[in-house]
C-alpha cells in the first residue's frame, strides 16, 4: 500500500514545507542557522520521538487522576478528556497545515511530474506532525491495557477512532471552507457570512458533544452506560460489548467520510485556482486609511474569504460555548461568572496567532518593499488577533447584562483582555533585536512548549489582574483590576517602542 | 542619488556581490547587466532596504540603507523580479493597502491610480483577486505598486519580460518621464537590446564584483565589439564557454 517512493516524495515535501516556514522567519539569521533548523527539522523520525516525549508528560498529567483511584466512573471521566485532546489537535492542526500547504505552495513543482502523486501521501506528511499527539492518550492507555487489558484495547481503538474524526472533520473543514477565489463583489459577502455561519454551526455540532458531556458527567452511571457518541464513548470502555459496537458504527460512518474528503482536499491542493470573471469595466474605490487600520482590515478580509483560518478563532470560543450555554440554564450569568468567561475567552484567544500571522505567508517578500515599521506590523497584528475575542466578549456582556444590569460595568475587559494577551504572544515572538518584519515560525503543535510558556505568561498578567475582582467587593475590586489591566497594557505597548 | 561603496554581502561563505562600488546620479538610467547568480538581485534588494548588506555602504539619497531601511523604502520603488504579493486581495484593495501603508493622501492616491490605471489598461481588473490575474497583467500591478508613491528612486529587476510589445513600449515612455523629472533608476535585464535602449550608463557584473562600467558606445569602443551581446560575453568571459558549450550540444542532439 504505502511505498518506499511515496515516503520519500512525503519526505521531500515536509522538507520544502520546513524550509519555506523558516525562510520566512526573522528570527532565523544567515544561512547556517536556516541549514541547522531545516536538517533539525527533516531528521523526521528523531522529531518525531522528540514530540513524542514532549507531549508525554502533560498525557500523565492528563491521567493521574485514574492512577490514584482506579474507579469506573473516574477512568470513564479521564478517558473522555484524554480522548479529546488528540481530537481537538487533530481536528486543529490538519485545517491550519492544509492551508499552510496550500498558501506556501508546496505542491505546486510536483504537478508538473510525471508521478502519481494521491490522496495516501498528504496524509502521510499531516501525519508527521500528527503522530505525536498520540502521545497525550498513551499513559492512560498503557495503564488500562495492563490492568484492564480488554477495556484497554478498546480505549486504544477509541483514541485512534477520535484522531481520525478530528483529521477527517479537519479535511472537511479545509474543503469546504477553505478559500475559493471568487470574482469579488457584494455577493462574496452574503457567501461569507453563510460560510462563517456555517462553520460556526458544523463546529458547535460537534461541541455540542462536549456540552452532551458536562450535562451528563452529573450522572455519571448513565454516562457509563448510555455513551453512545464520540468522545463520551470513549469513557464508557466497561460495556465492552456495546462499547465495541459503538466503535464499529462510529468507524462505519468516518472512514468512508474520509476516504471522500481527503480526495476533495487533494484535488483543491492540486487545482489550479479558478475564477468565474464578470466582464464589464467595474468602478473601483479608492480609500487612504492609516497603514495600521488598513493592515488590519487586510488581515480581517483575507481570514473572512478563507474562512477555514477562522478554526482558529472559533476553538476558543467553542471552548467556554458549553459553560456559557449551561450557565444560562441553570439561573442566568453573575457578573463573576461572564468576566470569567471573557478571561478564558482573551486566554484561548490566542489560538488564532497561526492564522493571524500566516495571512502574511505569501506575500511578506512584498511588505517588506513598503516602509513598514516593525512596531507599526505587530500593532496591527496585536489588533487582527484580538478582534474577534472582542466582538464575542462584547455579546457575552450583552448576555450577562440582560440577566444582571451590573454586568453592563465588565465592558473594558471585553476590550482590556483580549488585547493584552494578544500583546503578550505577539510581543514575545517579534522580540528578535532588529527592525525586519517576518513571519516567525510557530506552531502549536510544533511549539507545544512555547505554547504552554505564552499561556503561563498570559496566565500570570490575567491572575493579577482577576485577583481583586474576585477577592475584592466588585465596588473596589473591579476598578482596581481595570487600573492593573491598564498598567499591564500600558507597559506592553511601551515594550514595543 | 545612489551610491554603493564596497557593497559586499556574504550568504554563509558565499560572496554574492563582494566590493561592489558605483553611483547613479539624478535623472539617470543605470543598467546592471551580468550572468545568472552574478548578484544582480542581491545588490537591488540591498538598495531597497530589504536585505542588509555584510558590508560596505550603501546610500540612496544620502541615508545609509543599513541605518534607515525605512527612511530608504519611502524613497524607493522597487519592482520585484517575480511578483508575489496578496493573492486575495483584488487589485484595488491591494493598491489602497499600499497607499495607506505608505501615507499618500486620499485626494492624490486617486488622481495617480486614475491615470496609471488607464496607461496599463487595468479598469477591468481593479476589482478581480490578483491571484487570478495573468502573469504579465500581475508585473503591471506590481509596476504600479512600486511607483505609486512618486519615488524618487525607482529600482526595476527584470520587470519587463512579462510585458506585451505595447505595454513594454508605455512602460519605456514611463519610465523617461520620470528620468525627465530627475528620479534616479536601476534597471536590470538580460535582453541586452532593450539595455541598450534604455540606460544612460550600464554596470557589467560577475561573480558579484564590477567588472566595467561606461555608457554602451564607450563599452563598444573599449572591446572593440559592435553590439552589446558581443561585449557583454567577451567581458564576462562567456564567449569561449559558449562556444563550447554549443560544440558539445550540437554533438549531443
Ligand atoms: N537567500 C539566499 N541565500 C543564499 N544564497 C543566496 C540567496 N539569494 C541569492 N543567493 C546567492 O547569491 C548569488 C547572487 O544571486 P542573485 O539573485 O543576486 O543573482 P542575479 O544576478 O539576480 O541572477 P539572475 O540573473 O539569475 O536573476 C547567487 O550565487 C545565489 O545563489
Ligand atoms: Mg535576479
Amino acid at each position: 500500500m504505502i511505498q518506499k517512493k511515496d515516503l520519500k516524495i512525503v519526505m521531500v515535501l515536509y522538507r520544502e514545507l520546513q524550509y519555506r516556514a523558516a525562510e520566512k522567519d526573522p528570527s532565523i539569521e544567515g544561512e547556517e542557522e536556516l541549514k541547522k533548523k531545516i536538517k533539525e527539522a527533516s531528521n523526521v523520525k528523531k522529531k518525531m520521538l522528540k514530540q513524542s516525549l514532549l507531549f508525554l508528560p502533560f498525557g500523565l498529567m492528563l491521567s493521574t487522576p485514574m492512577f490514584a483511584a482506579d474507579e469506573e466512573g473516574i477512568i470513564a471521566a479521564v478517558m473522555t478528556s484524554v480522548a479529546v485532546v488528540p481530537f481537538v489537535f487533530a481536528l486543529y492542526n490538519t485545517v491550519a497545515q492544509c492551508a499552510q500547504l496550500d498558501s506556501l505552495g508546496v505542491f505546486e513543482p510536483l504537478k508538473s511530474l510525471p508521478i502519481d502523486v494521491r490522496s495516501k501521501q498528504l496524509s502521510l506528511l499531516l501525519s508527521i506532525d500528527l503522530i505525536p499527539l498520540f502521545s497525550f492518550a498513551l499513559p492512560a492507555v498503557i495503564y488500562l491495557l495492563i490492568f484492564h487489558p480488554l477495556n484497554g484495547i478498546l480505549a486504544a481503538l477509541w483514541v485512534l477512532t477520535g484522531f481520525l474524526i478530528g483529521h477527517t472533520l479537519g479535511f472537511v473543514v479545509y474543503s469546504e471552507f477553505g478559500f475559493k477565489l471568487g470574482s469579488g463583489g457584494s455577493s462574496d459577502l452574503l457567501k461569507t457570512v453563510l460560510k462563517v455561519a456555517g462553520l460556526i454551526a458544523f463546529m458547535g455540532l460537534f461541541f455540542a458533544w462536549n456540552f452532551l458531556q458536562d450535562v451528563l458527567i452529573a450522572r455519571a452511571d448513565m454516562l457509563l452506560r448510555y455513551s453512545v457518541v464520540y468522545p463520551l464513548s470513549a469513557g464508557a470502555i466497561f460495556d465492552p460489548v456495546q462499547n465495541f459496537i459503538t466503535l464499529i458504527l462510529h468507524l462505519a460512518l468516518i472512514i468512508p467520510l474520509y476516504l471522500y474528503v481527503v480526495n476533495r482536499v487533494w484535488k483543491r491542493l492540486l487545482k489550479k485556482k479558478e475564477v468565474s470573471i464578470r466582464k464589464k469595466k467595474s468602478q473601483y474605490h479608492v480609500s487612504s486609511k492609516s497603514a495600521v487600520r488598513s493592515l488590519l482590515m487586510k488581515d480581517l478580509k483575507m481570514l473572512f474569504r478563507r474562512t477555514s483560518s477562522l478554526v482558529g478563532f472559533l476553538i476558543p470560543i467553542l471552548i467556554i460555548l458549553p459553560q456559557v450555554v449551561m450557565s444560562v440554564q441553570d439561573d442566568g450569568l453573575t457578573l463573576l461568572q461572564t468576566s470569567a468567561f471573557i478571561f478564558l475567552l482573551a486566554a484561548f484567544g490566542i489560538m488564532a496567532l497561526e492564522s493571524i500571522l500566516s495571512v502574511d505567508s505569501n506575500s511578506i517578500d512584498f511588505l517588506k518593499t513598503l516602509p513598514l515599521k516593525k512596531k507599526t506590523y505587530v500593532e496591527s497584528k496585536v489588533l487582527s488577533l484580538s478582534i474577534i475575542p472582542i466582538a464575542v466578549s462584547l455579546v457575552l456582556v450583552g448576555l450577562g447584562t440582560y440577566f444582571d444590569p451590573i454586568t453592563l460595568i465588565t465592558i473594558p475587559y471585553a476590550f482590556l483582555l483580549p488585547l493584552i494577551s494578544s500583546s503578550i504572544v505577539l510581543s514575545y515572538l517579534f522580540s528578535y533585536e532588529d527592525e525586519k518584519i517576518g513571519i516567525p515560525d510557530f506552531s502549536f503543535v510544533n511549539d507545544f512548549l512555547k505554547f504552554i510558556l505564552l499561556m503561563i505568561l498570559v496566565g500570570i498578567a490575567f491572575g493579577a489582574i482577576a485577583l481583586p475582582l474576585f477577592t475584592l467587593p466588585i465596588l473596589y475590586g473591579v476598578p482596581l483590576s481595570y487600573l492593573i489591566a491598564c498598567l499591564v497594557l500600558f507597559y506592553l505597548y511601551l515594550r514595543r517602542n | 542619488m545612489i551610491s554603493v561603496k564596497n557593497l559586499t554581502k556574504y550568504y554563509g561563505e558565499k560572496a554574492a556581490v563582494k566590493d561592489l562600488s558605483f553611483e547613479v546620479k539624478e535623472g539617470e538610467i543605470y543598467g546592471l547587466l551580468g550572468p545568472n547568480g552574478s548578484g544582480k538581485t542581491t545588490t537591488m534588494r540591498i538598495l531597497s532596504g530589504i536585505i542588509e548588506p555584510s558590508s560596505g555602504r550603501a546610500e540612496v539619497q544620502g541615508l545609509n540603507v543599513k541605518e534607515h531601511p525605512v527612511e530608504v523604502k519611502k524613497k524607493v520603488g522597487f519592482i520585484p523580479e517575480n511578483p508575489k504579493t496578496f493573492e486575495s486581495l483584488t487589485t484595488i484593495e491591494l493598491f489602497n493597502l499600499i497607499g495607506s501603508i505608505r501615507g499618500i493622501e486620499e485626494k492624490k492616491l486617486r488622481k495617480k491610480l486614475n491615470r496609471l490605471v488607464k496607461a496599463f489598461e487595468l479598469e477591468e481588473y481593479m476589482n478581480q483577486y490578483v491571484g487570478s490575474l495573468s502573469f504579465g497583467t500581475k508585473q503591471k500591478v506590481s509596476i504600479i505598486s512600486a511607483i505609486l508613491h512618486d519615488p524618487e528612486v525607482i529600482i526595476i529587476d527584470e520587470a519587463m519580460n512579462g510585458l506585451d510589445p505595447k505595454m513594454a513600449k508605455i512602460f519605456r515612455e514611463i519610465l523617461f518621464n520620470l528620468k525627465n523629472k530627475g528620479k534616479s533608476m536601476i534597471f536590470s535585464t538580460h535582453v541586452l537590446p532593450l539595455a541598450e535602449m534604455v540606460c544612460d550608463r550600464v554596470g557589467m557584473i560577475a561573480g558579484g564584483q564590477l567588472i566595467t562600467e561606461g555608457t554602451v558606445e564607450d563599452l563598444k569602443e573599449k572591446s572593440h565589439e559592435k553590439d552589446l551581446e558581443d561585449v557583454f560575453l567577451k567581458l564576462t568571459k562567456s564567449e569561449t564557454e559558449v562556444s563550447r558549450v554549443v560544440n558539445a550540444l550540437r554533438g549531443s542532439m
